[in-house]
């Protein structure tokens, strides 16, 4: 993990709308429930106390915790959240994620950062 | 790779399966750099893993937990099972299992277990007079009280009710007795209940173990001792005897018995003629009962009555007793000519005043017989009078109302002050044969009797006096003014063909001389039901 991963960066080919935070958890760590944290809490603070879309980018991420999914359906900074992962690992360890306790909020997994967004800024979420 | 291409991992992935059926829910498998499908099966089954151990974890937990609850629940319903709710002090099942670890001990080598066994006297009045809250506060009272005399190796216990128990261990009869007399003395002491103080004194019986008893013989035993000091007189201690063995067994052959005997021809009624004692004319009878038993010929009512009494058969009794008088005098109203002031004087027990059906029995039967109730009058005893409650004095209201006469029974006996009994719904009294008779000597004190009269006289309560043996006495008596009496002097109780031949004849008994109609003055024995 370094520092630039706890900020919302831009995605490579196509820039994130400045209204969607992104979250992109470390390739090949084990998730944690206090490296969530740390990533919630950047969230928080990029929210700045209103609800905003989140685009969080979990592809290779060796393992993500339960303590760590914990973190996402306590998130109270989101409206929505995508997640976005590369392989069928990601696939698995996504829908781990959604499919533990109730989100609290629309929250869906995409196999590309475009779908998520196209997702997070359109009218309305089925959740 | 596939597992046709020999894929390690798929073996790993079936090595892994395999070790989690086996119960290892914390095996896991790492996915290689790929990420491919093989990998995210293996990604999904440590997943489902982790939430297997975790559920589990939880299930395990949660099994602990209850199987703690389900433990301490047991532990609470031992203790239960063991302890009297209300005083907190052991109960039967925990003294006898207290008993049978003293015995043990005692073949073992130790001192043998000493059982006390208590019972208050009077509790039933404390309940009956306060309520039954006053009277649990009384019994944990009592039980701390008892709790204060033992070593911390003995036990105390509440059987039920009024009776409590002291299991000494290790115990010499010194012992034992030193704690029986502790026991006496705290109980002693009176208890304050609302603004009175009340002494709740013990009959206490008590047997040392020997080394064949058993937990109930050795139970068995102590309460016989118990019932003995029981009918000896209050705070009592009585150590058992083989013979109250006896004596028991032919009580409750005797109480058995006497169920039987209630409504056939074994019991009869006598009666003893009152007196008008300005004319000697027969102005009424008292009606006493008496039990002819078929092989231990006369039994004594002073036995028999506390007996029914006892074993709840006085209703029972007494009613038969007051069928049998009233159906007497309507058949003397229809076949003599009885003075219009004549009266028929029953004793009733203080148990049947509890009886809110009584009033209405004897209603029906006065109504059924013909017979006017002033011509009734009841009996009740003094003590009963003075210890009774609401429930009594109501009785009481509603016979004055029905026209019944109500009279204090052995008059003199109770410890009760002229001023109560004033407040009470009584019309005269019976003075007991006591008044007339100075115990000690046997010799009689007529300024005493005169100065008796003259308070019933003020109370504004008529007075009939019994146990009069003399002829002395009967001329005493006339002189203090219009009276009634009875006693041996004029007659004693007559069978019903006697009486009715007396009645019939409607001559005086003899006021001026000592002579006697109809046997001579030997007392039969039945203070308190005769004079």
């Amino acid at each position: 993990m370094n520092a630039g991963w706890l900020t919302p960066t831009e995605a490579p080919d196509a820039p994130a709308p400045v209204s969607v935070i992104r979250l992109v958890l470390p390739q090949g760590e084990h998730i944690t429930a206090d490296i969530a944290d740390r990533f919630a809490a950047q969230a928080r603070v990029e929210a700045g106390g209103v609800p905003q879309p989140i685009l969080l980018v979990i592809t290779g991420v060796a393992s993500l915790s339960r303590g760590a999914r914990a973190v996402l359906s306590r998130s109270r900074t989101a409206s929505s959240i995508a997640v976005v992962g590369g392989s069928a690992v990601d696939r698995v360890l996504a829908n781990f994620l959604i499919g533990g306790e109730p989100a609290p909020c629309p929250t869906r997994y995409f196999g590309n950062e475009d779908a998520a967004l196209a997702w997070l800024l359109g009218p309305a979420h089925d959740g | 790779m596939t597992a046709e291409d020999g894929d390690p991992r798929l073996a790993m992935l079936v090595d892994g399966i395999v070790r989690l059926s086996r119960g290892d829910l914390s095996s896991r498998m790492t996915p290689s750099a790929a990420r491919d499908d093989v990998d995210a099966v293996i990604t999904g089954v440590n997943l489902l893993a982790e939430e297997l151990e975790l559920v589990y974890r939880q299930f395990e937990k949660r099994v602990e937990n209850r199987t703690a609850m389900l433990h301490q629940a047991h532990l609470d319903m031992k203790r239960m099972a063991m302890t009297d709710a209300l005083t907190g002090l052991s109960n039967r099942v925990d003294l006898i299992e207290d008993i049978e670890k003293s015995l043990n001990a005692q073949r073992s080598g130790s001192a043998p277990p000493a059982l006390l066994l208590l019972d208050l006297d009077s509790f039933k009045n404390i309940n009956d007079r306060f309520g039954h809250d006053a009277g649990d506060d009384v019994l944990r009272e009592v039980a701390e009280r008892l709790r204060s005399v033992v070593r911390a190796t003995d036990t105390v216990a509440r059987l039920g009710g009024d009776e409590f128990a002291i299991l000494v261990t290790e115990a010499t009869m010194e012992i034992a007795l030193g704690v029986a007399n502790r026991a006496l003395e705290v109980l002693a002491q009176s208890i304050d209940v609302e603004e009175f103080s009340v002494q709740p004194r013990a009959s206490i019986g008590l047997r040392l173990a020997t080394g064949e008893h058993t937990a109930d013989a050795l139970l068995h035993e102590a309460d016989t001792a118990m019932y003995a000091a029981k009918h000896e007189g209050r705070s009592t201690i009585r150590t058992f005897e083989p013979v109250m063995l006896y004596e028991r067994q032919l009580r409750t052959l005797m109480a058995s018995e006497l169920r039987d005997a209630i409504g056939t021809d074994q019991l009869c009624v006598h009666y003893q003629p009152v007196v008008n004692l300005s004319d000697g004319s027969v102005n009424g009878v008292e009606v006493l009962v008496r039990w002819e038993h078929p092989s231990r010929g006369m039994i004594s009512p002073e036995d028999f009555i506390p007996l029914a009494e006892e074993i709840g058969a006085i209703s029972e009794l007494d009613r038969w007793v007051m069928t049998t008088a009233l159906q007497q005098f309507a058949i003397w109203r229809a076949a003599l000519l009885l003075p219009d002031d004549f009266q028929m004087r029953v004793n009733i027990s203080a148990v049947e005043l509890r009886q809110l059906d009584m009033v209405d029995f004897v209603r029906s039967l006065l109504k059924r017989m013909s017979v006017p109730p002033p011509a009734l009058v009841i009996e009740i005893t003094e003590s009963a009078l003075v210890s009774g409650g609401e429930v009594e004095t109501y009785s009481l209201l509603s016979f004055k109302q029905l026209g019944v006469s109500i009279e204090i029974d052995d008059f003199g006996t109770g410890y009760s002050s002229i001023s109560y009994l004033r407040k009470l719904p009584v019309d005269m009294v019976k003075v007991d044969r006591s008044i007339l008779q100075e115990p000690a000597e046997g010799t009689w004190q007529p300024r005493f009797v005169a100065a008796v009269y003259q308070l019933i006289q003020a109370a504004g309560l008529g007075a009939v006096f019994e146990g009069i043996e003399t002829q002395e006495q009967a001329q005493f008596l006339r002189s203090l003014g219009e009276l009634s009496g009875q006693g041996f002097y004029f007659s004693k109780p007559l069978p019903e063909p006697d009486i009715t031949a007396l009645l019939r004849s409607r001559s005086a008994l003899p006021l001026g001389q000592n002579d006697v109609l109809s046997g001579g003055q030997d007392n039969d024995g039945t203070a308190g039901c005769d004079s």
